[in-house]
């Protein structure tokens, strides 16, 4: 009996922890491969997806779909950098593709990583706490929870100015509290503040403002009340207004879409509920993750055309929408699913009709999307 | 004696007097008014099952009462009788036990360290002395647990974790794990509440003869500049009461190595780095002041400070380009406990608990980088329980309790709980060869509605009746071979957090229910044979197992609302666990002062998530729970020398709920070898130890990127006089 048990400890020791390789993708088809003839002149051929992964859980990844292949990769980034200490790194944020670059904002390993278009790693710039990405001449603009400027205990953001050849943060202003998004409106940056840390105690405490920074001087010239509280994105459509998303408190106001003409100094209210959205020519695609309802508002009319806009029934297998973006081309739009936050999500492609073109497992908590453009 | 000093008819002696009537049947379930009246059918079957089992039970027990009685009475017809010796484990529900030399010769530093070698235990271990260490039984959850210290629950009403790796064993006399609950009847009502209960017994003040006083002082130094001094002071106040106090202090810098690597598909080197662990300090004094009193030899009162009082760093999670974490933690724990016990006219024992605690908690982060943090919790609980034992035939007892205790949290959160337990129990004997137990909980809990106005609750009450039965039968009394079977509920009720955590706590959740049914065997064979060696030496040997199944429903989970990252709590958890444990031991004592002991458990667990079908981990095995672990113990002792060694294996398992190569986390197996010595001058004994915990050196993670120290050493002395 003794003998016996040593002998299955003995085979347990030696048999049961082998290497521990690096992840390699997984493979998902997008549909029929396409010749690349077949594109339209503005066409993308394919798009990389960041995964947030769950904080602290080190699982931010990046996918890649290839519409010439008809191949989605999951997670491609640990095989193409298998040197990498602990991969990518920790809460995906933001991504973009600028020139020849992919660039993804990892908030929580504090840092923009920094790619080629095959995902290979070319540098790192460390920024505390970033959030997301603007890019303009040979420079990049990342916004950041940290600035240092106000009391130790709760500090306001901060814009960093980085060199896209140096990968050297080359300056930084101060601007609100938490700021989020930005947007890029000829020499300026127009930045949303949400506050989000100091309203968590506190529902009081929440931003309401936009702060306007002139990229000559780097400094904060204008600081916009929008009149709603903890604004999470903007975006500007083709008609330079811009688009204002507010979360709201969570506690007595909710969430809704804001939008201001140029000078942007008064914006309207549209009082509609939406957790995220996306523009594509004259339409705002939104969703709101409480009621699971996905919509199109008319940029030049601002009220909502369609409060439905998924008509195959296929939004009831969405459990929690968290990204939404529409082909610049094509006039597809994807839809991210979270799911529970801690389990793969999906990423599903819509015909402009409403329909269901594909759907593929994506990482945790599908955030952000970038389209390769055609070479 | 039971192990708490009660005593227990059928422990002691068994009479065969009865032969004759032997299948004594017994039964167990007592009905309370609220079950009578309840519509459920459940409790109506239970209800009738309990009628039926009565009158059976009395029918067929009826011919030998009178000579039980006889027994009662003239007890000198014991002296006619052929005595068997009672096996030691006469409990129905066998715990798993570790105490005494084994206990002192692990040389671990806490509670959780010495618990990992029993069967059917997880331990959530975050790494290094500082780590948060809570123990999940049979993959139901650490909170369907009860951690008991000195038989009074260690509370947390705010997260409902009890962190063990707070617990000093340095004044730990005894670990026990019951599945399911306690067999002794005689017990508060709470008891019965948990799924699963872990007792921590600390030392029982002894004394040499002719001598007053006891002083025990050591020190324990090691790996992470750990320096653990501790001194015990016992005092015999009178032939029966007797003062103890104790106290220590624990410092560690918390650093140690860890190493990350990987490797490419085709098997080089991907990565390989080393770093060193920060902000895993931790300092913390401990101090504990009892009073016994042993009045007559079933009366006694026992009265116990606790104070804790600690500093510590979270060291956090390793991930990319992030290698130091800056929070920070203080807690502050006191206890005051009281208990008093006393049996009246050989058939009543009374027994009352009572327990004041304070817990004080800041947390701050000090990184800059992240949402800045400085929260304060401070939490107040006062406890009363009142139970009863009456032995109503040597072969039948009924027992009856009922707990109160109220709950406040203070500060960052206002909450407040008042909880109620009532409890009917009886357990049956039949002259040893079949044992029952049955109990009936109530538990009703009211939350009070929260001044604070982000908190939209209301005043609200709660009623859960959960019973539980135990069996054990034993063919023949000469063989020590037992099949035993229980089934149990247990609620788990939600925490503070869980209700009111800004806005992530959903204040209309509904408790947590876990269903646990269990078959196992047991056989202890004992191959000393004094007519071969009178000497006493010889084999012992124990073997048990035990299948079992558990679900638990209405499973507490964290999930998204409809926000950007705004979590909320719902009752949206179904789990179905099949498990085994098994257990073998081996006392071997060969005689010139040789004794040999080994013991080996093996965990099978099978723990699935069954929630909703649609799920892409529908039917995977739940995060953190392996298929197979298991552990070897032995300890080789010539006299007063020992040598320990020890072997943890915990398979692989998955860090989320999909089990997918991404969550997949490597199974990991450390070997710890210990010496220790003992010598005696006199009045004085002094003991060194020296350890070496994994031993090869193994880079491994109990959760994901908390990774755990590589080879370590530690060293103790302790002087007793």
């Amino acid at each position: 009996m003794k003998k016996l048990l040593f002998i299955i400890s003995a085979i347990v020791l030696t048999a049961c922890r082998g290497n521990d390789p690096v992840l390699t993708p997984d493979t998902y088809d997008l549909g029929a491969p396409r010749d690349a003839s077949t594109f339209a002149a503005d066409e993308p051929h394919g798009f990389f997806l960041l995964n947030q992964g769950n904080m602290g859980s080190n699982k931010a990844t990046i996918d890649y779909g290839d519409f010439v292949t008809g191949k989605y990769l999951r997670n491609i980034f640990p095989s193409r950098n298998p040197s990498v200490v602990k991969e990518l790194g920790d809460v995906g944020n933001d991504l973009q593709i600028y020139g020849d670059r992919l660039y993804a904002v990892i908030n929580a390993s504090h840092k923009v990583e920094v790619m080629d278009l095959e995902a290979h790693r070319i540098g790192q710039i460390d920024i505390p706490n970033c959030r997301y990405m603007v890019f303009s001449g040979s420079k990049g603009y990342v916004s950041s929870f940290v600035g240092g400027i106000g009391d130790a205990d709760s500090p306001h953001g901060a814009v960093y100015e980085f060199d896209i050849q140096s990968l050297e943060v080359t300056r930084s202003v101060s601007v609100g509290f938490q700021p989020e998004q930005m947007a890029l409106m000829g020499n300026s940056i127009y930045i949303v503040n949400s506050g989000g840390y100091r309203g968590y105690d506190n529902p009081d405490n929440y931003e309401r403002t936009v702060s306007v920074i002139d990229l000559a001087s780097f400094a904060v010239v204008r600081t916009i009340d929008v009149g709603a509280v903890n604004l999470l994105r903007i975006a500007a459509d083709e008609q330079e207004q811009l688009w204002i998303l507010s979360q709201g408190d969570y506690v007595n106001t909710t969430s809704t879409l804001l939008v201001a003409k140029p000078p942007y100094d008064n914006f309207e209210n549209l009082n509609i509920r939406c957790s995220n959205f996306a523009l594509h020519g004259d339409k705002l695609y939104y969703y709101d993750g409480n009621a699971k309802t996905y919509g199109i508002i008319s940029t030049t009319s601002h009220s909502v055309i369609n409060t439905s806009f998924i008509t195959d029934g296929t939004d009831k297998t969405i459990d929690m929408p968290y990204l939404i973006t529409a082909n610049p081309s094509t006039g597809e739009v994807m839809i991210g699913d979270a799911k529970n936050y801690v389990s793969s999500g999906t990423l599903s492609c819509y015909t402009p009709q409403g329909s269901l073109r594909w759907r593929v497992t994506t990482g945790d908590i599908p955030a952000a999307l970038a389209w390769v453009k055609p070479e | 004696m039971s192990h708490w000093g009660i005593p227990i008819p059928w422990e002691g002696a068994e009479s065969v007097l009865s032969q004759k009537t032997c299948r004594r049947f017994i039964f167990l379930a007592s009905v309370s008014r609220k079950m009578l009246s309840s519509k459920s059918i459940t409790y109506r079957l239970l209800l009738i099952a309990a009628l039926s089992f009565c009158a059976v039970g009395h029918a067929m027990c009826q011919d030998s009462q009178h000579i039980d009685t006889v027994l009662i009475e003239q007890t000198t017809a014991l002296d006619e009788v052929t005595v068997i010796a009672a096996p030691l484990d006469k409990d129905i529900i066998v715990p798993q036990t570790l105490s005494g030399e084994r206990l002192r010769s692990m040389n671990s530093l806490n509670v959780a360290d010495a618990i990992r070698y029993f069967s059917g235990v997880q331990i959530k271990d975050y790494g290094g002395v500082g780590g948060i260490k809570t123990i999940n039984v049979r993959s139901m959850g650490s909170q369907h647990t009860g951690v008991y210290y000195n038989g009074i629950q260690l509370g947390n009403a705010q997260n409902g974790q009890v962190d063990l790796g707070k617990f000093s064993l340095e004044n730990i006399d005894e670990i026990r794990l019951f599945n399911g609950q306690k067999s002794d009847i005689l017990q508060s009502a709470r008891e019965f509440g948990s799924a699963g209960n872990v007792y921590l017994t600390t030392r029982r003040p002894k004394f040499a003869p002719g001598r007053k006083s006891h002083i025990r002082a050591s020190l324990k130094a090691g790996s992470f500049a750990l320096i653990n001094p501790s001194m015990l002071v016992d005092v015999k106040l009178t032939d029966n009461m007797s003062l103890t106090m104790n106290a220590e202090v624990v410092h560690s810098n918390g650093r140690y190595k860890f190493r990350y690597r990987k490797t490419t598909p085709d098997g080089t080197v991907a990565y390989d780095t080393t770093a060193i662990r920060h902000n895993g300090d931790v300092n913390a004094v401990r101090a504990e002041v009892g009073l016994n009193h042993y009045y007559t030899s079933s009366g006694y009162w026992k009265l116990n400070a606790y104070h804790y009082n600690s500093e510590r760093g979270v060291p956090g999670a390793i991930v990319n380009n992030v290698w130091r974490n800056g929070e920070r933690l203080w807690d502050r724990n006191t206890f005051l406990q009281a208990q008093w016990s006393d049996e009246f006219f050989n058939r009543w024992t009374s027994k009352v608990n009572a327990k004041y605690a304070c817990d004080y908690t800041h947390y701050i982060n000090n990184d800059t980088r992240l949402l800045p943090a400085d929260n304060e919790y401070l939490q107040h609980e006062a406890y009363i329980s009142w139970s009863n034992k009456v032995m109503l035939f040597d072969w039948w007892d009924i027992a009856a309790a009922y707990d109160i205790q109220y709950n406040g949290l203070r500060q960052y959160m206002t909450a407040d709980r008042l909880s109620q337990w009532y409890s009917l129990a009886a357990a049956f004997n039949c002259k040893g060869y079949l044992r029952a137990q049955a109990s009936i909980l109530g538990t009703t809990v009211t939350d009070f509605a929260d001044k604070n106005k982000k908190i939209k609750a209301q005043t609200k009450t709660t009623t859960q009746f959960t019973p539980g039965m135990f069996f054990s039968y034993q063919p023949t009394l000469r063989a020590k071979f037992k099949i035993n079977a229980f089934y149990k509920q247990a609620y788990r009720f939600p925490t503070f957090n869980d209700l009111y955590y800004t806005d992530m706590g959903a204040a209309d959740l509904k408790p947590e229910k876990a269903t646990q049914h269990d078959v196992g065997i047991s056989y202890d064979a004992d191959f000393k044979n004094a007519k071969v060696h009178p000497d006493g030496t010889g084999l012992t040997l124990s073997i048990n197992a035990d299948y079992y199944y558990n679900k638990v429903t209405d499973k507490i989970i964290a999930y998204p609302k409809g926000q950007q990252f705004r979590w909320t709590m719902l009752n949206l958890g179904l789990v179905k666990i099949h498990g085994v444990d098994a257990k073998a031991t081996a006392d071997w004592d060969i005689g010139k002062g040789w004794r040999w002991m080994v013991t080996a458990q093996y965990t099978y667990q099978d723990a699935r998530d069954v929630t909703n079908s649609h799920d892409n981990y529908y039917q995977h095995q739940i995060p953190y729970i392996p298929h197979h672990s298991g552990s070897v113990t032995t300890m080789l002792q010539w006299k007063g020398y020992s040598l320990n060694y020890s072997f943890i294996y915990v398979g692989e398992r998955y860090n989320q709920q999909e089990n997918i190569p991404a969550n997949y986390v490597q199974p990991w197996y450390t070997h710890d070898l210990s010496i220790a010595a003992q010598w005696g001058i006199k009045d004085v004994k002094l003991r060194v130890n020296a350890d070496i915990n994994n031993l090869l050196g193994q880079d491994y993670e109990v959760i994901t990127n908390y990774p755990m120290p590589k080879t370590n050493f530690r060293i103790g002395v302790t002087v007793e006089y």
